[in-house]
């Protein structure tokens, strides 16, 4: 009863048991911190163009290039226990093979741009490290947006009902993962605001753009 | 007749046995607890450990991640765990496209496909699917990432990546099973 095994074994069982207990109450007290995000999202221009995925691709693709201007405050998302919050701003649209039933929840949706916020004070992404930055620019301006790309129909050219939403996801140090909530839950609220207005994606622009913008 | 004990093979047999029933228990329990977690979640594998750096710096290596499957559909931004059939670890991607085609469809295949790509990767993943795959559909998907314990998993890459401790532990536990 009394040797060296099992008196380690008790004292690494608590160990454990302690840990796990700490674990627990610091994920628990995610509940604790409100979250009050809001954002606005406005469509600024819109084309669509022809290409390839790749330079030895046979098939063409149509590409939509969406630029946008996203202005959000996240800042309440930071509490003690957020490693990082993956904020992405998607677009939306019904499908159309489904006419009316596609309506609704049954909708594609891509995410065309996201960046990851690590550090608590860069939550206005005007505080972010060097490289951190670096990146965020890139994201910006490079990554022309082709939620086509792998679309299945390879189309989307005059696609109607489009919408761009803006999610987050807030990583913990240990505990349970959260998206933005689809209803109000205790001090958890909704994005105030963060979706655009619908909109239609134009016709296929001229081929001398398509060029242009894939080079 | 008392105090002559005989100690016949059947007996000694015996005493053995009932000794090594604690172990035998502790690794049943084990495994019903295992389970009973996968019919919980609805997933094949309810915890897995990281492996790789792609989703840092949200994921590292050596921590364990939970999983739930109760979800008829993956939204963008879920994070995925994909185990193709054949390759030999699982993959944990943040979703990043997803297409539902026709949710009445009978085959669970056609009915939503998606696209992922990890956090610190560049590229999505089309050229890490089997070849010629585009997408990954919704039955290949063993489970979305909903808890995250941190470190924890650095005993179990121990365990399959330094050998003498296998052994090690392996000694210890019958040891204290069957002396202590």
């Amino acid at each position: 009863m009394h040797s060296t095994i099992v008196r380690g074994q008790n004292v690494f069982g608590f160990f454990t048991t302690v840990c796990f207990v700490v674990a627990a109450l610091i994920a628990a007290s995610d509940l604790l911190a409100p979250r009050t995000p809001k954002a606005t999202v406005a469509v600024k221009d819109l084309q669509v163009v022809r290409g390839r995925p790749h330079y030895y691709s046979t098939k063409k693709e149509e590409y939509a290039i969406i630029r946008f201007s996203l202005s959000a405050d996240l800042s309440s998302l930071f509490s003690w226990n957020t490693k990082q919050v993956f904020v992405y701003v998607s677009a939306s649209w019904p499908n159309a093979t489904l006419g009316d039933a596609g309506k609704g929840e049954m909708v594609n949706e891509a995410v065309i741009w996201d960046t990851i916020i690590t550090n608590p004070s860069a939550d206005h992404l005007q505080n972010l490290g060097p490289a951190a930055m670096k990146k965020l620019v890139r994201s910006a301006k490079g990554k022309t947006i082709d939620p086509s790309r792998s679309h299945p129909r390879r189309k989307l050219a005059e696609t109607d009902n489009m919408v761009l939403k803006l999610h987050y996801n807030v990583q913990p140090w240990v505990g349970l993962l959260t998206w933005t909530p689809q209803i109000e839950f205790g001090s958890w609220k909704k994005v105030k605001g963060g979706i655009s207005k619908t909109f239609k994606l134009p016709a296929i622009k001229a081929k001398k753009v398509a060029e242009k913008k894939n080079a | 007749m008392k105090g002559t004990v005989t100690h016949s093979p059947s007996l000694r047999l015996r005493c053995t046995l009932t000794k090594a029933l604690p172990a035998i228990l502790a690794l049943s329990t084990t495994f019903m607890a295992w389970k009973g977690l996968c019919i919980f979640t609805a997933s094949p594998n309810p915890v897995v450990v990281v492996v790789s750096e792609s989703m840092a710096p949200a994921f590292h290596r050596g921590d364990i991640l939970l999983l739930w499957n109760r979800s008829s559909c993956v939204q963008v931004g879920e994070v995925p765990v994909v185990w193709f059939a054949g390759n030999p670890l699982p993959m944990v991607h943040r979703a990043v496209k997803v297409f539902n085609l026709d949710c009445s469809h009978d085959d669970p295949s056609s009915r939503q496909l998606m696209v992922t790509k990890g956090d610190n990767n560049e590229f999505e993943d089309i050229p890490l699917y089997p070849a010629g795959r585009q997408f990954i559909s919704r039955d290949e998907v063993k489970g979305l990432v909903t808890g995250y314990l941190p470190f924890l998993g650095w005993m179990v890459i121990g365990l399959q990546e330094v050998v003498w401790v296998k052994y090690l532990l392996f000694v210890f536990a019958s040891y204290v099973t069957l002396v202590g």
